[in-house]
């Protein structure tokens, strides 16, 4: 979220990366235990751009990759090391918020049962009218 | 006008499903410093909410903070903010004017009596019943009394709401006041700032919708997730204040090399705001780092610090012709001391008169 | 109005119109007094009176070799304090552009780590003298409510200059203001206690040269 005008001949910072890796090994190993899921925003600690690329190449990436296309696009993907998750908001071209997920899975990329049930019935209610149309097809022939 | 649907029916019916909720809120947890599993409550509130009816009262201002609202960087994200809520009466947005306006503004109270949300940018003047500014015939005064009545809260956007501003500042032609001396009881929010960061405003707004309640406020009536530190404690800049590297011009090999601003009126160290980390324009940069020091605008009377060039050490009272003055006067009390030790000497060591003895 | 608005303003104005009024009627009231004359001859071996004066003032910056032991401490000590108060005062960034907006001179400052440094150690030294004053049975003896309220105010703007720099205590705009009304009370009681002293030294080491080598007695 910082602009690279001030970050400009700034090097990587070591020191932060480490503990906000230790952070995720410990949350990781929190959710291996007990299932309790957490979540860090990396928007909250003064990482820079270069910070960001170093730590996402020591979690790489795992077996997963996902766009969302919803006010803006995300990407949400599965780093190397199951569990940690990286799920990033974006609008236009700028990253909004940028987060490590400890989780099965984002809660974003859930479908809520709520709209689930109104999808039901909506999906039920094209079914009714296809049948009809079916029906009403049969029925002049 | 707001109408009976919950926030998540109304999008669906657009074919958004509650994902936006997430998304939306995550932005505002990292916004507002909340931590990150907050999004889900957040998200709940919003989407079981209903469409807040918000008055915006303009007084006199300038419309810097419209515009800055309304220039949001996020504008897909943020039209969503739009969405949630129901601008039922604004000068420079709505669509009808006139008694029209007035109309829709008195319904829109009458209908959400208690719960609509009033936003004023714009100080009051009060000299002269408060002549200096009138819409649809009314004063100022009057039209916030009227409309604070069934509010359930107030948010004073802008330095000119919030503190008084730039019609408050010397001399006070109009008896300018800022918002919070006439509301009363009612709860209040100020959002400062010439303008204020539009992340501020839309991320104030979008935590009172979802969580009913207003977010931690410092001494000033301003939000501390957006106001908690000074851009002095957040400026990228810091490292050569420390070391004593400063621009003495700007355009000098100090201004060239992005040394610290204090010594051309940097007003960062007294000044609180976020423009040192969510910036301007969508993160692309803040006074500083354009080579320009801090005008101060989130604070109270900003405008009658002394000057923005002036540095901040620098006394507020023109010195010179009082310091003079005074060496005038010093040396006058002087002389007369002297004058009256010497008589008084004289007098003492004179010889006695003959025939005292 | 607030407080910092207070302090950089009406505060500083009166403290400053105090200050000036104050030494100024002071020094022209003893300085337009008529000259004490002695009509005796010069003793043979006497300096000119500028000379002797000069004498004078400088060579009483340190003791005399019989009193070198007793006055160690309170030499040394007051050289600390006094030079760190000078470093603090005219090598800060923040200072000299304060002295500029009066003076219209500047000059280069000194890191600001340095300087609080040094004002640490100025601190330290301040309180040191106090508790000499105390302990001491002569200098408890002959100390005043003048020689500890002119110590008071001299402390006060250094802790609070430090605790202003390190953000220490409150927010640190009221750390600010209340460094600058400290300077304010320092500023209207200079004139009117032993403080003065740092205006009439030179004089009163100078006539005292003058006198005593006119009459030839060491000085």
């Amino acid at each position: 979220m910082t602009s690279t005008c001030a970050e400009r001949g700034k090097p990587v910072d070591p020191r932060m990366i480490e503990a906000v890796l230790g952070e995720i090994a410990a949350q990781l190993e929190t959710f291996a235990l007990s299932g309790e899921c957490a979540s860090i925003d990396l928007g909250g600690l003064p990482f820079s751009g270069r910070d960001r690329e170093a730590l996402d190449a020591r979690l790489g990436r795992g077996e997963i990759q996902a766009t969302i296309d919803l006010a803006g696009r995300s990407e949400v993907w599965e780093t190397g090391f199951s569990g940690v998750w990286r799920v990033r908001h974006f609008d236009a071209t700028k990253i909004i918020v940028d987060l490590v997920e400890i989780a099965s899975i984002p809660e974003i990329l859930r479908s809520d049962r709520r709209d689930a049930k109104l999808a039901a019935q909506r999906l039920k209610a094209a079914l009714e009218r296809e049948n009809a149309v079916l029906a009403e097809n049969a029925h002049e022939q | 006008m707001s109408n009976d649907q919950t926030l998540a029916a109304m999008l669906r019916q657009r074919g958004v499903s509650r994902r936006a909720f997430l998304k939306y809120s995550s932005y505002v947890a990292s916004l507002m410093a909340l931590p990150p599993s907050s999004a889900g409550a957040l998200a709940e509130g919003l989407a079981n909410a209903r469409r807040q009816s918000v008055i915006w009262l303009s007084f006199q201002e300038c419309t810097g903070c419209t515009e800055s609202i309304t220039r949001s960087h996020s504008p897909t994200l943020e039209n969503l903010m739009f969405d949630f809520i129901s601008l039922d009466y604004h000068h420079t947005l709505m669509a009808v004017s006139g008694e029209a306006a007035e109309k829709a503004r008195q319904q829109a109270m009458e209908a959400n009596k208690g719960k609509y949300i009033v936003v004023v940018d714009g100080s009051i003047p009060t000299k002269d019943g408060g002549v200096y500014s009138c819409i649809a015939g009314i004063s100022n005064q009057q039209m916030l009394e009227e409309t604070l009545r069934d509010a359930f809260a107030v948010v004073a956007v802008g330095s000119c709401a919030a503190f008084g501003g730039i019609p408050k500042a010397n001399p006070n032609p109009t008896g300018a006041v800022a918002i919070k001396e006439l509301v009363g009881d009612k709860p209040l929010i100020n959002i400062s700032g010439c303008p204020p960061i539009p992340e501020a405003m839309t991320g104030v707004l979008s935590y009172v919708l979802s969580f009913g309640k207003l977010p931690e406020l410092d001494h000033l009536g301003r939000p501390k997730a957006f106001f908690g530190e000074t851009i002095h404690d957040r400026c990228y800049r810091r490292p050569y204040y420390e070391r004593g590297l400063f621009a003495e011009g700007f355009d000098d090999e100090g201004a060239r090399q992005g040394y610290c601003l204090y010594k051309v009126g940097c007003k960062g160290p007294v000044t609180y705001n976020a423009c040192a980390t969510l910036k301007w324009n969508g993160g692309t940069s803040f006074p500083i780092q354009s080579g320009h020091g801090c005008l101060g605008c989130s604070e109270p009377d900003f405008w009658d610090q002394g000057g923005f060039y002036r540095p901040l050490p620098t006394p507020l009272g023109a010195m010179g012709p009082m310091l003079a003055g005074a060496a005038v006067a010093g040396a006058a009390l002087g002389f007369g001391a002297s004058l009256s030790a010497r008589q008084h000497q004289k007098t003492f060591l004179a010889p006695p008169k003959s025939g005292e003895e | 109005m607030d407080l910092l608005t207070f302090a950089r303003g009406p505060a500083l104005e009166i403290a400053m119109a105090i200050f000036v009024i104050g030494v100024l009627w002071r020094m022209v009231g003893v300085l337009s007094l008529p000259a004490w004359r002695d009509d005796s001859p010069p003793r043979k071996g006497a300096p000119p009176a500028w000379l002797a004066a000069l004498q004078a003032i400088f060579g009483k910056m340190a003791p005399h070799r019989t009193f070198l032991k007793a006055g160690m401490f309170t030499t040394i000590n007051g050289y600390v304090f006094h030079i760190g108060l000078a470093i603090c005062v005219f090598a800060f960034a923040p200072h000299i552009l304060f002295l500029k907006s009066l003076f219209g001179l500047s000059w280069p400052a000194l890191p600001s780590g340095m300087i609080f440094a040094v004002g640490a150690v100025t601190a330290g030294s301040l309180i040191a003298a106090l508790i000499y004053r105390l302990t001491s049975p002569v200098l408890k003896l002959i100390s005043r409510g003048n020689d500890y309220i002119s110590w008071g105010l001299t402390f006060l703007p250094v802790v609070t200059g430090l605790a202003a720099a390190s953000h220490i205590g409150a927010r640190y705009e009221t750390l600010l203001a209340i460094h600058i009304l400290s300077i304010c009370v320092f500023l209207a009681w200079f004139p009117f206690g032993k403080l003065m002293h740092a205006f009439l030294f030179v004089f009163s080491r100078g006539a005292t040269g003058i006198r005593f080598r006119h009459r030839g007695a060491q000085i």
